[in-house]
């Protein structure tokens, strides 16, 4: 059994337009181990949140081939993208990307719930989660009362609530002002340590980045370590 | 997903709370205005299927139980009319056997004159409970006691203007040996003014005694039969023919009601089925109504339905959110339609009642102030062509039907927007932010 919990090689991916084909990625190679906090900077539109969508199974390569938690899924189809989505991946977005008509409490309990069909174990778990990012006051607030540091920690404890093997950050400070930054920043590698799960950032922010166990630069659709 | 949190998403999805941001009240708007126009759809098919039904209901049992008979036994060659009534009223299960003879002729009172559809009928058949609910006595009696007793139907009289204890003069004509037209005068005696609730029949008919109809009509243009009633015409059409069929003596033709008048009771139908597939016109539009509303609020959840897929939901789990949707929308339609078309259909007398008076009035103020003359009084069903009051018999069965078909459509019509919002790449969703 392989020591990575994800592990690609020869990703590319292309964008094709009537006017031409624009290769984003051109040939990608990378494995971390489980528990790793890693970060990847790059320019703008240089292809950092694609890589990280295909690796959370939002999209699909053109080529190459992607394993994350032992799961091909450039070969898998809908459905068990879904199922790995659900399990082995959390994701953490620029903008918070809450459910408006749902609470703070059922925007982190919903992943679970939809899961496991088990209401009362999903809002325990996410009581917990929203207590531990210092939210405890704030269960019942819909995401419209909460502040962008709020709404963000709110998404990294939805991240959390089924426990996946990778969380996949991309920006997730760049929509914030320094001091929520800060806080969504330790939280982040705090839980990422405490909890032994690995974490993958796309940041510009490279106070963010040099605090990552490895750092990867993505330049002309390859990735270097730096 | 499992159907807990499908239900879950989908019920914050469509209804939403108070106090999540308003930014999206373009899709709650189209929502709701879904649920009205499923609802407004659904208030008169189901209020003309009650007026139709309870039209077709009472203008058939009014035919039925007046005039037709439930069968009647026509002799042909040398049937013999006595044996025969004999045996119809010895038969099991018949209710009722009894002699008519028909005819027409011209009734002459008060210097007007009218044709009139003679009926020359056995008191029997007067008294029996089934003639007796459906012929109301409005003047005088309904009875043929002297030889030259007459009833006459509402609208008839009052044509006429004759009331009960007055003369008219029936006017036959019969051929004489040598061909030429001969008229008979028969004089008449008003004993009673009845009526149908149905002026098509209260207009034409003149009730005489069957004895004296069979002396004074006119062979040629007469016919003598036996009607029969037996159990419900509705719940078994040939009920009273077969009652009697093989019991009768040779000679006889029996026929049921629906076959004697057949053209009638096929043309209300006829009717009925037109009326009922225009308004299913409007619940298809309705239905339409519910697509759009959803490809709007699949629009502007884009974002959300994108979230939901990085959660891990399946595009079957989408699917099933949004057509649960549509059938849900639909059902609310559905359920406040019903309502509402089941208010209409117990009121409709009054509704329609109402509707006159304020037409009337409007009128009448229109006129006392422009000075115009005022016509004949607006009447929404005229009463030469439909009943004066409209029987009230909900069709519970019919409308538990149309509230479930009206779902299906719904769920039907939610298959679009649910597909595209299942096929909706979160990616795209994402970056159109």
């Amino acid at each position: 059994m392989s020591n990575y919990l994800i592990e690609c090689s020869g990703v590319r991916k292309e964008f094709r337009s009537e006017a031409e084909i624009l290769e984003i990625l051109s040939g990608v190679d990378l494995a971390l181990e489980k528990g790793v906090r890693a970060s990847i900077t790059g320019p703008s539109g240089c292809g950092k949140s694609t890589f990280l969508s295909i690796l959370g199974g939002l999209d699909r390569p053109t080529s190459g081939r992607v394993i994350v938690g032992g799961v091909d899924i450039t070969e898998a189809d809908e459905d068990k993208l879904a199922v790995f989505r659900a399990r082995e991946v959390g994701f953490v977005f620029q903008f918070h990307y809450l459910l408006n008509d749902f609470t703070a409490l059922e925007n982190v309990m919903l992943p679970a719930f939809m899961l496991t069909g088990d209401k009362a174990a999903s809002v325990e778990k996410a009581y917990g989660l929203l207590e531990a990012v210092g939210l405890g006051g704030r269960m019942s607030h819909v995401p419209a009362r909460l502040s962008g540091g709020e709404r963000q920690r709110v998404a990294i404890a939805r991240a959390l609530v089924n426990e996946p093997g990778l969380i996949l950050a991309d920006e997730p400070t760049g929509n914030l002002d320094r001091a929520s930054a800060v806080q969504v920043e330790d939280l982040l590698y705090g839980i990422a340590a405490d909890s032994n799960t690995t974490l993958l950032v796309v940041t510009h922010d490279n106070g963010m980045a040099a605090r990552a166990d490895r750092r990867y630069e993505l330049l002309n659709g390859r990735l270097k370590e730096s | 997903m499992r159907s807990a949190p499908v239900l879950f998403v989908a019920s914050r999805f469509f209804l939403g709370r108070s106090d999540a941001a308003g930014s999206r009240d373009q899709a709650r708007k189209a929502l709701a205005g879904a649920v009205l126009s499923v609802a407004l759809s659904l208030v008169p098919l189901i209020t003309v299927m009650q007026v139709a039904d309870g039209m077709i209901q009472g203008i058939s049992a009014r035919y039925v139980e007046l005039g037709t008979y439930h069968a009647e036994a026509f002799p042909y060659a040398s049937g013999d009319l006595m044996g025969a009534l004999e045996a119809a009223r010895a038969s099991p299960g018949v209710d009722g056997a009894w002699l008519e003879t028909q005819s027409v002729g011209v009734a002459f009172a008060n210097g007007s004159r009218e044709g009139v559809s003679v009926r020359g009928v056995e008191q029997g058949f007067l008294d029996s409970s089934s003639t007796r609910e459906y012929l109301q006595v409005e003047y005088g009696e309904a009875t043929l006691e002297k030889p030259y007793d007459a009833l006459v139907g509402a609208a008839m009289a009052e044509k006429l203007g004759v009331a009960p204890g007055d003369s008219i003069n029936l006017i036959s004509v019969r051929k004489s040996y040598d061909g030429a037209f001969l008229p008979r005068v028969t004089m008449l005696t008003v004993r009673g003014v009845v009526s149908a609730g149905y002026r098509d029949l209260d207009a034409q008919w003149l009730f005489m005694r069957q004895d004296t109809a069979a002396r004074v009509m006119p062979k040629e243009s007469s016919r003598s039969f036996i009607g029969i009633k037996a159990g419900n015409p509705f719940e078994n059409v040939n009920a009273a023919r077969d009652a009697v069929v093989g019991r009768l003596p040779p000679g006889f033709a029996v026929y049921s009601w629906r076959e004697l008048e057949r053209n009638l009771f096929e043309s209300l139908a006829s009717t009925r089925t037109m009326l009922l597939l225009i308004m299913a016109v409007t619940v298809a539009v309705a239905a339409v109504n519910v697509a759009s509303a959803l490809t709007t609020l699949v629009q502007e959840r884009r974002q959300e339905i994108a979230v939901m897929k990085s959660l891990g939901a399946t595009p079957g789990d989408l699917a099933r959110i949004f057509s649960f949707g549509g059938a849900v929308i639909g059902g609310m339609g559905a359920v406040v339609g019903a309502a509402g078309g089941l208010l209409a259909s117990v009121r409709i007398n009054e509704i329609l009642s109402l509707l006159e008076r304020i037409v009337n009035g409007s009128r009448r103020a229109f006129y006392a102030v422009t000075g115009g003359a005022t016509t004949e009084a607006y009447r929404v069903l005229d009463p030469e062509y439909y009943l004066q009051t409209i029987p009230v018999d909900v069709p519970y069965g019919e409308i538990l039907v149309v509230v479930v078909a009206t779902i299906t459509l719904s769920f039907v019509a939610a298959i679009g927007p649910a597909s595209r919002a299942a096929a909706l790449s979160p990616l795209e969703a994402f970056r159109r932010r």
